[in-house]
Formats: structure tokens, C-alpha cells, sequence
């Protein structure tokens, strides 16, 4: 476990993999997203696409890094306090 | 009569056209249709404190028992209202400080068993919806008997492009202030403030009809007291800057009924703590009752510039901090959920378990922390 | 890092930039409906068939949440002008990606009136649907004369006004 726990995170948290992805994902859109009529949306319309499909569990964890951990911010939902001993 | 007819349907045209300009007969989409309640039960439980580290205090962590409620009511056809209340139960030891021991060890001070807290939270959101666009006005208030915060939000979102690219935007504001509950051996403040203020762009881009990425950016401001009342050996800086990027992406996947989330986070301040945060989740769906989403969420963080495991003697630096969520370390954790579906409810159960420990080349900070938490809750829609 | 922010921002320009250009019908414009039945593939209908009525042309799916309103509504609307002798009839184009879904619906939700199934989405590009549900009214000789998108409760009684002032 510990051992695994190093090399993935490596990997996971290498500039190249993300700048791999956001470069993927950018042609993917230059080709792709000017072509998505408005009857075309039934899955992006599902609960399970949402960007939070459960926003009150969410904030719960997003309060629980902001208090557990040295870094927060980047979401939309979570409220304020502290809870942070 | 047919001749009337006509007149009538000319004079129909003219009324009509005007009707169908935009703006004029088109309803908002995403205003809720119906009133929910949501509540959910939560139980987040931390290890002990490793015994072979602890020279003071108790083992026994932090316990937190939460409960959670939301009420969406739809006001009228263009808004809608959401009540957040939150109160949860604090209880257990906290890590004071560390300190050198034999052959350099760090040693883990904690404090005693008697910290009982509680916390509430209550926040209002109204959101204004209109054709191409919606806005969102939020304010809330948080207390716990050492701290109090004030906090409020605006958001804007405007879509373009059918709908097909939405840019948002938001600001946050938060006012805190601390009045800790002094034990002994610690009697550094009565009463400080703390504020924070946040702005935020972001754009969703739907891709194709089964995709739709999000990339995001945070620029977050903290000034006052940024130091931890609680302690032993903590001197922060009075500001804080933060910056985040963000990024987030969901895919449907059509043979199997389920969908892909990656969410990805890029975190850094001027106390030079770095972090990068990936999360990807699994919704499957099996039939349309029941959804299995496994998730997982690596962290990894560099430690601020005036961290240190231990601090002895008279400290020759102005700013020192021993606090563990300070520290270069990385976290993984494992979630399980489940949801089940009925015609006018939902059950939702999920388990998480959180695990941490110090980078390599480092010494580990002994509280780093790891938890496991429980959250069971149900939403019904009222039609 | 350093490369992530600078990289966010070019995605973010190059997405603003794109947009996507869209055909819109307009009011006094005809145009003829053929498509099969939800319920069965080889029996077609026509917007043809109801003339000599108002037509109510309702473009919706299953996942449009305002739709679970609009049909209901609609079909109570439909049941009360036909009491009143009035010649009127609605035509509901569905644009499910999978019709099952839209059957799945009807079960929950039964109308009254005929739905077609538009499997490729022809007439709702050339109508110009914006949004889901959008609506056309359709006058005697087949011609759009209103054009609606979304739904609320109080369209009906709009809605209603126009069809009374169409058939006097």
C-alpha cells in the first residue's frame, strides 16, 4: 500500500499527464463542440453528469479538507467555520 | 368568417412575433420544478494518535457527528431559494505541537480528551434565472463558541453557443472571527479576525453530446489571523494568497449506462504550500433504481516555507508552524456509494476512508491525520 | 504547474471564440411534418392530416424536466378546447435518443394526442429548436404563427387565449 501509494501518486502528479489531458481535451472540443444541438443533451442532462450530483455530501467533504488539509478552494459549495482542530 | 379569419390571423402575426423575440416568451432552464428536502447523516471518525509518538495527552482524535439539512423551493418560475443548515458535534484530542525527542524523533504532543464543540451553519442562496443566464446571491453565518463566521457570495453564469459554453463567475467573502477557549499552556489571544475574499472564473464546454469538460481559476485572499490559537509553536504571516486552477471533465458512456468523473485540482500560496488533487469517480447505473459510484481522491502537498517538524528554543525566524496540514505529505482515499432510487425519494449511503503520510526525504509530522467517515441521507422531491 | 494556468486560459479563449451559427424558422413559414409514430414505427403521421386545425407542434424528451409538466398540461388543454368544439390538435415530436425512454414516460405520463419519434433530429434542425420543449403553433394552412420555448403553468392560459382568437 505505501509503496504503491508513491509511484501512482508520482505519475498522477506529473505536469506532462495533465498537460496530456487538458491538450487532448482541447482538440477534442475544437472538433467536436460547435455540433451539440439543444434536443442532443439527454445525457449530459442526467443527475450522474452534473459537475455535483450530491451538493449537501459535497460540502461536507469539501469542509472536511479545507479543515484537514493545507490547501482548499477550487469548488463551488462549502461553508465557512472553521472545525479546524 | 374565413375572411375574418385572416384579419384575425394577421393581426395574430404581429402579436406573435413580438412574443417570440428572445428573451420575451422563453422560460429559463434549470430552475427546479419542485420543492426537495435533503438530509443526511454524517460520522467522521480519526485514527488514534500513534502511541509510539505520543509523549502527552490522548490518543483518542477528533470524532465529528454532523447532520445536515436542505430545503430547495422554487420562488415563482425564474428563482429559486435553498436553506443549508448544518449542526455537527465536535469531540476528542487534538495535536498541539511536536517536538525533538531521542535521535531526532518527533515527539507528538496532543491535548486532553475534554474538547466538546459544537458548530452550526446556516446559509441562504437565492438564484435568479433567466434565458441565457442566472444569478446567484448567497449568505451564511457560522458559529462554534470559539469562532464565528460571516460569509456571503455572488455568482453569475451566462451561456452562450445554444447553451453549448457557459462561463461563470463568483466572489466570496468571509468574515471570521476567533475568540479561543484558552487551556493551559496557551494563552495567546482573546479575540482576533480573520477575512477572506475569493474571485473565480470558470467555463463549461460541452464537447459532444456524451461530454463536457470545466476548467476553472481561484484567486483567494486571507488576512488577519492566520495563526492556529491552539498551537504550541505557531507564527504565520497576516496574508495569505492562494491560487487555484481547476479542472473537471464527465464523460457518459452509453454501453454500460454509467458515467466518468475526473475532477483535477492545482493549488499554490505564497507560503509557498504547492497541491495537486485528482479525484475520479464511477457512476454505474443498474437499471434506473440503483447507482454504485466507487471514487477515489489522491492529494499531494509541499510544505509551507516556514514549516518545520519541531521548533526547539527561541525561535530565530518570525514565522514557524509545526502544524501537521503544513507539512509535505500525500493522502489517498477510497469512497463507496450507493444510491437508491424510489419514485419520490432517494436513499444515499456512502463510506470513505482517508489515509496520509509524509513525503519521502521528509520526517513525517505524526499527526498527519487519517479518518473514515459514514454519511447516510436521504432527498425527497415534493411534485 | 506553471504550465497548467497559461494552458487553462488558451482553452478558455479558444472556446469563446468557437460558436455555432443556427437556422431559425419564422413566423409565416410552413413546414410539413412527416414522421412515424412513437408506438409504432410503420404507421406515419403528418401535419397534413390536421389541417383545417390549429396545430400544436410540441418538440420534447423524456429528460426535459419542464416536459414533465407541459405534456400533462398540454393534454388537459387539448381534452377542455375539443369540449368547447374547438378544432385543435396537438403533435408531439419526440428527440429521445432511445424512444424507450420516451414510451417509459408516456406510461407515467399518458396524452391523449399523437407522437411522433424524430430519430434523427431532422425537424427540430429545421424548425431552429432552441431549447427543450419548444413549441410551434401551427395556423389552417400549416403556417407557424407562434413560437414558443420552455414551459411554465401559465403558458397554458396563453396559449389558450391564442387558440380561441385563432378560432373565433
Amino acid at each position: 500500500m505505501r509503496c504503491c501509494l508513491k509511484i501512482r501518486s508520482e505519475y498522477f502528479f506529473s505536469i506532462r499527464f495533465y498537460g496530456g489531458v487538458i491538450i487532448l481535451l482541447s482538440l477534442s472540443g475544437l472538433t467536436g463542440c460547435a455540433s451539440v444541438e439543444p434536443w442532443e443533451k439527454g445525457m449530459l442532462a442526467k443527475p450522474e453528469m452534473g459537475w455535483t450530483p450530491d451538493p449537501i455530501e459535497a460540502a461536507m467533504e469539501s469542509h472536511i479538507f479545507f479543515s484537514k488539509e493545507g490547501s482548499s478552494g477550487g469548488n463551488v459549495s462549502g461553508g465557512g467555520g472553521c472545525g479546524c482542530n | 368568417m374565413a375572411k375574418k379569419r385572416h384579419q384575425n390571423a394577421a393581426l395574430l402575426t404581429l402579436v406573435t412575433s413580438a412574443f417570440s423575440l428572445p428573451g420575451i416568451s422563453a422560460k429559463a432552464e434549470g430552475v427546479p420544478d419542485s420543492t426537495s428536502v435533503k438530509y443526511r447523516y454524517t460520522s467522521y471518525v480519526e485514527d488514534n494518535a500513534p502511541e509510539r509518538f505520543t509523549v502527552e495527552g490522548d490518543l483518542g482524535r477528533y470524532k465529528i457527528q454532523a447532520n445536515q439539512i436542505q430545503l430547495v423551493q422554487p420562488v415563482g418560475e425564474r428563482a429559486s431559494i435553498t436553506f443549508d443548515y448544518l449542526s455537527e458535534t465536535m469531540s476528542g484530542a487534538s495535536p498541539w505541537g511536536v517536538k525533538q525527542g531521542a535521535d531526532n524523533q518527533p515527539e507528538l504532543i496532543m491535548s486532553g480528551a475534554s474538547i466538546k464543540e459544537e458548530r452550526q451553519d446556516v446559509a441562504v442562496r437565492l438564484k435568479v434565472y433567466d434565458k441565457e443566464s442566472s444569478v446567484s446571491f448567497m449568505g451564511g453565518h457560522s458559529t462554534e463558541n470559539d469562532y464565528k463566521a460571516v460569509y456571503g457570495g455572488l455568482e453569475n453564469e451566462l451561456h452562450f453557443n445554444q447553451k453549448n459554453t457557459t462561463v461563470k463567475s463568483g466572489l466570496k467573502v468571509s468574515i471570521d472571527r476567533i475568540n479561543p477557549t484558552q487551556e493551559e499552556g496557551q494563552s495567546r489571544v482573546s479575540e482576533e479576525e480573520k477575512n477572506s475574499t475569493s474571485y473565480s472564473i470558470g467555463l463549461a464546454q460541452v464537447l459532444n453530446p456524451s461530454a463536457i469538460v470545466q476548467v476553472g481559476l481561484e484567486y483567494a485572499q486571507l488576512s488577519g489571523y492566520l495563526t492556529d490559537p491552539y498551537k504550541l509553536q505557531d507564527s504565520r504571516p497576516d496574508i495569505r494568497k492562494q491560487t487555484i486552477a481547476s479542472l473537471g471533465y464527465r464523460q457518459f458512456i452509453t454501453s454500460t449506462d454509467s458515467a466518468f468523473h475526473l475532477d483535477y485540482r492545482s493549488y499554490t500560496d505564497d507560503w509557498k504550500v504547492k497541491s495537486h488533487t485528482i479525484n475520479v469517480a464511477w457512476y454505474q447505473n443498474f437499471g434506473s433504481r440503483h447507482v454504485i459510484v466507487p471514487s477515489i481522491r489522491l492529494y499531494s502537498q509541499k510544505k509551507a516555507k516556514f514549516y518545520g517538524v519541531y521548533f526547539e528554543g527561541g525561535e530565530a525566524t518570525e514565522y514557524f508552524s509545526s502544524d501537521y496540514r503544513l507539512s509535505s505529505y500525500e493522502a489517498m482515499s477510497y469512497k463507496l456509494k450507493y444510491i437508491k432510487y424510489f419514485d419520490t425519494w432517494s436513499f444515499t449511503v456512502a463510506g470513505e476512508r482517508y489515509e496520509s503520510e509524509g513525503s519521502s526525504g521528509e520526517i513525517e509530522n505524526p499527526a498527519l491525520v487519517s479518518f473514515t467517515r459514514w454519511t447516510v441521507g436521504f432527498d425527497i422531491k415534493f411534485d | 504547474m506553471h504550465h497548467t494556468i497559461p494552458v487553462c486560459i488558451l482553452i478558455l479563449i479558444v472556446f469563446i471564440v468557437l460558436s455555432a451559427p443556427a437556422n431559425s424558422a419564422k413566423i409565416g413559414d410552413s413546414y410539413p411534418i412527416t414522421l412515424p409514430s412513437l408506438f409504432d414505427s410503420k404507421k406515419n403521421i403528418s401535419s397534413n392530416d390536421f389541417k383545417e386545425k390549429v396545430l400544436y407542434v410540441d418538440f420534447w424528451a423524456s429528460w426535459c424536466i419542464p416536459c414533465r409538466k407541459s405534456l400533462p398540461q398540454l393534454n388537459e388543454l387539448r381534452e377542455r378546447l375539443k369540449r368547447n368544439g374547438k378544432d385543435f390538435e396537438i403533435l408531439a415530436i419526440n428527440l429521445d435518443s432511445d424512444p424507450n425512454e420516451a414510451i417509459a414516460f408516456l406510461n407515467k405520463y399518458p396524452v391523449d394526442y399523437p407522437v411522433v419519434y424524430d430519430a434523427e433530429g431532422k425537424y427540430p434542425k429545421l424548425y431552429g429548436v432552441k431549447g427543450m420543449p419548444t413549441s410551434y403553433i401551427l395556423d389552417l394552412q400549416g403556417k407557424i404563427r407562434y413560437v414558443h420555448s420552455g414551459f411554465r403553468s401559465s403558458d397554458i392560459k396563453k396559449i389558450e387565449a391564442l387558440v380561441h382568437e385563432m378560432l373565433p
